[in-house]
């Protein structure tokens, strides 16, 4: 290939990482950093190390209320998308093209339209067909919200697991429901769990939806958005922190369960499925 | 691990198939003994998957029926058809270690967790890969790789194998070594052996019979021998090795025993055998049946292209008119005749052969 980058071509590409990083991780350390500071503010200087406001933050039930409701909000987006998500992909896979493309429009049409408007849409339709507001309509908002970004990682998965495996499975005496047990969950659960943490946090953090739908609950970001309108302390510095921490540990677990598994099909595909279509 | 007559008897009675455009099969039939090695011979898109994809359940004719040991299984999936398959690259499942790639189907089966270790541990041995069962697909050769495929396929006894060009990934020597391994592996479990291949010298080599396949059609099923010394149309002559085939217009009297004249020139060659009331057609003349002689002393007269050298053989190629013939001849040979020389072809009248179309 080509000669050593010259020297002053290298400082310039170090300089630009670093400020890179610098633009991306700065807020985030501010805001970790400052949580632990004791005067009731957001900003420096930082005085009086401790855990301060964490405890408040504990002691708060409003927060731990919209903490609890973000979880099981989460959590339920989650599941129900990747129960029906991995269904539809599955299906799709098997689709024609024409059909397979039809699909895409339909399922990802919500990634391309404003969230005021879907907002606006669930509360009329909501009102119209006579449900009131409650954990259930925002959780119908939050799958259809998490759903298609589900099913964009769930179909990049199994479209790429070649079909010969289930034919492998089918000619070994495994029926399609015994098929998908025991080889394409197998071999495509780690994007799947990497699918359903990206559903997971997506849901955590909405916010324009969740206002809309939630009735007289709270979640954490609403809870945060009000919390700003009255003149904000370190809780939220706290908070926020708390939710950093969460989404971290489960990015890194999905993202280690993800590449491994691509790692090892990487060193399979090199060798035994060359020239492998699709 | 020796099950003597276990083979199935598959018969296949005139399935047709298209693929929206493609005509892939055209009426196929075929009829196998219990334990019979046959392949399926033809150039790349003849049909020859879509036949073995059929008899294994993954696709189903449009017309035509598949019936093993007398019970019809055109339409079973292939989940409850006693047919296994090594395909063509060996699909190990990339999750599972050698082990239990060879035990999924008697896993899904639900065998006893013993028998499966006896019965695997045995299969290890048939394919000569003991030890490596705790190997993952990633962790072997192509060759083992495809071993494990054929104990995989094979472990489920079988009453037919379906086995799709499982060595065309593999170099010449280990090639070589997996073809006698089938062999003694078709023998010693007695398994009907429905094989595919483009390759015709292990289509020779390996075969009780060969089904030669053009154009979604079956053109000739036979011995290796029938299928190369007599071949029954134009397309399987000119396929199966490397034999002469020349147009012919037969003459109108036959007193002096068959006589054709090579279309074109005056060259007139004895045939035995031509059905009446045939006008032209083809003959055919392998080169290794073809001799070499001084330009007088035979009917057939042309002038040296080209002598190649190819190791235990000589092959002269021949201008006759405007045809070519070549004529293979044995080393130490080499001297009769050089480019340019004019030469005499000598054909022996018990390989030539009449081909109507
Ligand atoms: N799923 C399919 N959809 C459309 N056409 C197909 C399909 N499968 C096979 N065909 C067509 O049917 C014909 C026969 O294909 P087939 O795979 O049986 O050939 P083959 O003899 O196995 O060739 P090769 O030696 O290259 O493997 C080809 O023209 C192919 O393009
Ligand atoms: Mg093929």
């Amino acid at each position: 290939m080509g000669r050593k980058p010259a020297l002053a071509n290298r400082i310039l590409a170090g300089v630009f990482v670093t400020a890179v990083f610098v633009f991306l991780f700065a807020p985030v350390l501010i805001v970790v950093v400052f949580s632990f500071q004791g005067p009731p503010r957001l900003g420096p200087p930082l005085e009086d190390i401790g855990l301060h406001w964490y405890r408040r933050m504990f002691n708060n039930t409003v927060y731990m209320d919209a903490f609890r409701n973000t979880i099981v909000l989460a959590a339920i987006s989650m599941v129900i998308a990747l129960v029906l998500g991995t269904m539809t992909a599955l299906g799709l896979r098997r689709a024609g093209r024409r059909l397979g493309a039809l699909g895409n429009i339909l399922f990802f049409m919500p990634l391309a339209t404003p969230s005021l408007f879907v907002g606006l849409a669930l509360l009329a339709y909501f009102d119209t067909v006579g449900v009131p507001l409650s954990h259930g309509t925002v959780a119908v908002a939050h799958f259809l919200w998490v759903f298609p970004y589900f099913l964009i990682v769930a179909r990049s998965g199994l479209d790429r697991l070649d079909p010969q495996y289930e034919e492998v499975g089918a000619d070994l005496g495994l029926a399609p429901l015994g098929q998908f047990r025991r080889i394409v969950l197998p071999l495509t659960f780690p994007i799947l769990i990497g699918g359903a943490v990206l559903a997971f946090s997506l849901s955590t953090d909405e916010f324009v939806r969740t206002l809309f739908t939630i009735g007289p609950d709270s979640t954490i970001p609403i809870v945060l958005w009000g919390q700003f309108r009255r003149g904000s302390d370190p809780t939220v510095n706290a908070l926020a922190t708390i939710l950093l921490v969460i989404s971290i540990t489960a990015a890194i677990a999905a993202l280690g369960l993800v590449g491994a598994r691509f790692n090892r099909n990487a060193r399979t595909s090199g060798r035994g499925r060359k020239g492998v279509a699709g | 691990m020796t099950q003597q007559g276990s083979g199935g008897r598959l018969v296949v009675t005139g399935v047709r198939k298209r693929f929206s455009q493609v005509v892939a099969l055209d009426g196929v039939s075929l009829d196998f003994r219990e334990g019979e090695f046959v392949t399926l011979l033809g150039p790349s898109g003849c049909g020859k998957t879509t036949l073995l994809r059929i008899v294994a359940g993954f696709d189903w004719p449009d017309h035509g029926t598949v019936v093993l040991d007398g019970q019809d299984i055109t339409r079973l999936p292939p989940y409850h058809r006693p047919v296994n398959t090594v395909f063509q690259k060996p699909v190990l499942l990339p999750h599972l270690d050698v082990f239990e790639n060879i035990a999924f189907g008697l896993r899904s089966r639900r065998m006893p967790e013993d028998s499966i270790r006896k019965t695997v541990t045995g299969m290890l041995e048939v394919v000569r890969l003991a030890g490596y069962e705790r190997r993952r697909s990633d962790e072997l050769s192509g060759g083992q790789a495809q071993r494990v495929n054929l104990a995989r396929a094979l472990v489920n006894q079988p009453r037919v194998l379906l086995l799709d060009e499982p060595l065309s990934a593999l170099d010449l020597q280990v090639r070589m070594e997996m073809q006698a391994e089938l062999k003694r592996i078709h023998r010693e479990t007695g398994v009907t052996f429905l094989y595919v291949t483009h390759d015709q010298q292990e289509a020779m080599a390996m075969s009780d019979r060969i089904a030669v396949m053009n154009e979604g059609m079956i053109r000739q099923s036979g011995t290796p021998m029938d299928v190369y010394h007599a071949p029954n149309c134009y397309f399987v002559a000119s396929f199966v090795g490397n034999a002469n085939v020349l147009p012919v217009i037969v003459d109108s009297d036959h007193e002096t025993g068959d006589c054709v004249r090579v279309a074109d020139t005056d060259v007139k060659v004895r045939v035995e055998d031509i059905p009446e009331d045939v006008r032209n057609g083809w003959i055919s003349m392998r080169p290794e049946t073809l001799r070499l002689t001084p330009p007088d002393e035979a009917g057939i007269v042309g002038r040296v292209t080209d002598r190649s050298f190819l190791g235990a053989h000589v092959m002269w190629r021949v201008d006759v008119g405007p045809h070519e013939i070549r004529v293979q001849g044995e080393v130490g040979e080499d001297g009769v005749a050089r480019s340019g020389d004019l030469v005499g072809i000598r054909p022996d009248p018990r390989w030539v052969r009449f081909l109507r179309d």
